[in-house]
């Protein structure tokens, strides 16, 4: 009896273990006896954005029979916790996100495509999109070196108004206001006066302000062009933090963070409880299916500041490849199709993912509005993704501040640590002051990541 | 002098004993790999700097526990785990009163102990988010229903507090009851009706008979509260959605090692964890055997 028992698990158990050895070898092989490559291709997204990416994957495979695309999503805020933890078994294609980048550059883990990408297919997208994924190991520093990534999009974020509430509210109000101009940015005065005559006891004028686009606006940064020293005391910075501040403590005109905090700005907009919001190009698809009312962007106001001009962020996600992948020759192919590719470019925005890579559809197809109708055709003010790319005179674009810092500690902790500020109790001067010593240390221990 | 041998087996026993050994073979591996093994990486982790991407691991001997305690908001968050644990006395008594009244009530009470339990068997999650939705400052059925403009779950460190202390007591009462309606059932129904003969009034019964006899259970549900709320976690990251005022010490963890990648100082705090759990069990057991629970 007993020794049926030992005899029955110790098969089972020899089966499982064979079981385990069979399908390693079938994964760890190049290519299986049809001659077709298998690839992992890792992202995250909504339902939906991953429906749009379950669909540019078929279709690059209809164009590569030769090669099979396992393609997996999780949620954005797993993301890179699951890829992390994947240690050395990377997905052989992945999202690298410009804030994550110089981290995963700098390791090593990535890939350096630069022979496998043309010259002539780097100049067809936005330069932008392909220096920021560039990366002098040796030196430590980003948008020069070895290419790391190609751009999956690059996300100007705007200011985006409720143009159907706008319109209602003057009309209410008999105000004398017109829509803000898609063109011209607004002065932080003349944003504030708008704001605060459009101000109802149900709608806030603003959701939040990103501070960002506040700093970048004032001709003010974090930090020197080095990233070893904070600038965060620099009359223009806190003229920019007090800016923010004020639009809720001395304008009401912006919820408290405690009201950021139970809504937050992108719900509140979608509510209809803010007149103004920030949007990136892959809320297009969201904003024409999940809400009724016409939208549309604007320049980021302009502060004070002399040299100030109108700078909104721009972020971006890249396709990276597994530096140790066995199917390196595949995996580019896949990543080169959904950045190049203008049948990929023309899809995803028309199925409202991203501004379109490829300049040609850019500047062609999507500003003509073609393949696009009723809300999609929202917004209109599709120049301004571009200008703020391109660069005008009157409109800039720049990194978010998380891509320039090996580790975001810096940012996290000063993000933070806000309170005081816009609860009232400090000045921007008194706050900034206080926090600029932390504000170094964490740059300073940032530093000592790349030494 | 008396020689000790071992007894000796016989073949039917040693063959059982190595069917058995099958059986909890299994078991045991678990424990060895994911508590045993996991536990001994993680407490070798907290003296190191381990780095996720470079995959780089340097010994730093005690700089994680030196920098976790000149860290502000690992002592915020000590501070708030401590005074949000500050209502399980109240919990634990409105419970006892509950099952008292339960237990003496003729009809109804079999519907009211299940009404007063769904809150243990309703998920976490989901309770976090409905008293997210009660407190909330604008539209929040506390704020209409009284006619208040409080910032529940704001920047302010006590209102954050009181929120989260009203929440914990509701979520502890039905356990706390449950289980004290079982010891209950098992006092003796003849004390009371010697302590009445005796004069004893109902409080005097209850501080002199059923307080007493319920201890073992009182101190069942003391460890399991203070071991749960030192380990709370849901109530900063979902009912508070990572407020300072109501940051924990898992919580802290959880953002430094699976949000921030630093994996050494998140295990370093959850060893300091663990060391404060194990010193404060030790000493109610001790207490406990003390006081003959």
């Amino acid at each position: 009896m007993g020794k049926k028992i030992i005899f029955a698990l110790m098969t089972t158990a020899i089966f499982a273990l064979a079981g385990c050895a069979s399908s390693t070898t079938i994964s760890g092989s190049d290519t299986n006896s049809e001659g077709t490559t298998s690839i992992e291709f890792f992202g995250w997204g909504s339902a939906e954005e991953q429906e749009n990416f379950q669909t540019l994957v078929n279709s690059f495979m209809d164009e590569n029979p030769n090669i099979q695309v396992i393609y997996n999503a999780t949620s954005s805020d797993s993301y890179m916790t699951t890829l992390k933890n994947r240690g050395s078994s990377l997905p052989d294609v992945f999202y690298m996100p410009d804030y994550e980048f110089m981290q995963w550059a700098d390791s090593g883990k990535l890939y350096d495509m630069s022979n496998d990408v043309t010259q002539d297919e780097l100049d067809s997208v936005w330069s932008l999109s392909t220096d920021m994924y560039r990366y002098d190991r040796s030196t430590s520093t980003l948008g020069t070196g070895p290419l790391f990534a190609l751009p999956k999009d690059l996300g100007p974020y705007l200011l985006v108004y409720n143009k159907t509430l706008l319109q209602q509210i003057i009309a209410s109000k008999s105000l004398s206001l017109e829509l803000p101009s898609p063109t011209v940015p607004m002065t932080w005065d003349a944003f504030r006066d708008y704001l605060k005559a459009l101000k109802t006891p149900e709608v806030f004028g603003i959701g939040s302000y990103e501070m960002m686009h506040a700093v970048y606006s004032n001709n003010a940064d974090y930090w020197d062009e080095t990233i070893t020293t904070q600038t965060i005391t620099n009359p223009n910075f806190i003229q920019a933090f007090q800016f923010i501040a004020d639009l809720h403590l001395v304008d009401g005109v912006m919820p408290s963070p405690s009201q950021q905090n139970s809504m937050n700005a992108y719900q509140r907009f979608l509510n209809s409880g803010s007149l103004f919001a920030w949007m990136g190009a892959w809320d297009m698809k969201a904003f024409w299916n999940t809400v009724a009312f016409d939208f549309d962007v604007i320049p980021t106001p302009v502060g004070p500041a002399a040299g100030a001009k109108s700078t909104s962020w721009v972020g971006s996600v890249g396709y990276a490849v597994a530096n140790n992948s066995a199917k390196k020759a595949a995996a580019m192919a896949l990543a080169k199709y959904l950045a190049f590719n203008e049948e990929s470019a023309t899809l995803n925005y028309q199925l409202g993912q991203a501004m379109p890579n490829v300049i040609s559809i850019a500047e062609g197809p999507w500003l003509d509005q073609d393949g696009l109708s009723d809300r999609s055709l929202m917004p209109a003010n599709k120049q301004l993704f571009i200008d703020t790319v391109k660069q005008t005179t009157l409109i800039g674009g720049k990194n978010r501040a998380r891509y320039y810092l090996y580790d975001n500690t810096a940012i996290d902790d000063l993000e933070d640590s806000l309170e005081p500020l816009f609860a009232g109790t400090q000045t921007a001067q008194q706050f900034l002051t206080a926090y600029a010593s932390s504000f170094q240390n964490d740059l300073d221990e940032n530093r000592s990541y790349l030494n | 002098m008396a020689v000790v041998t071992k007894p000796r087996h016989s073949k039917l026993t040693r063959h059982e004993e190595r069917v058995a050994l099958l059986f909890i073979i299994i078991p045991i591996i678990g424990f060895l790999i994911f508590t045993l093994a996991s536990f001994s990486y993680g407490f070798y982790q907290s003296f190191t700097d381990f780095n996720p991407v470079r995959e780089t691991t340097t010994w730093v001997w005690f700089e994680n526990y030196t920098d976790l305690l000149s860290d502000a908001n690992f002592r915020d968050a000590v501070g708030n785990t401590i005074i949000l644990m500050a209502a399980m006395p109240i919990g634990i008594s409105l419970g006892l009163l509950l099952a008292v009244y339960l237990k003496n009530l003729a009809k109804g009470s079999l519907l009211l102990s299940l009404f007063y339990y769904l809150p243990a068997i309703t998920s976490a999650v989901a309770v976090n988010i409905i008293w997210r939705y009660i407190f909330n400052a604008e539209y929040g059925f506390i704020n209409q229903f009284f006619g208040l403009n409080i910032d529940w779950i704001g920047i302010d460190y006590w209102f954050i507090k009181i929120a989260l202390w009203i929440k914990g007591v509701w979520s502890a009462v039905g356990v706390t009851m449950i289980l004290y309606l079982a010891g209950l059932n098992n006092i003796p129904q003849e004390y009371y009706e010697a302590s009445s003969l005796d004069g004893a009034g109902k409080f005097q019964q209850l501080l002199h008979i059923t307080i007493p006899l319920l201890n073992p259970t009182t101190f069942y549900l003391v460890v399991t509260a203070i071991i749960g709320g030192l380990q709370s976690f849901a109530e900063a990251q979902i009912f508070a959605n990572g407020q300072k005022g109501a940051r924990t010490i898992v919580w802290y963890i959880w953002n430094k090692g699976i949000y921030q990648g630093k994996y050494g100082l998140a295990s370093a705090a959850s060893f300091l964890l663990a060391a404060v759990i194990i010193i404060v069990t030790i000493i109610q057991l001790r207490r406990s055997k003390m006081l003959n629970v």
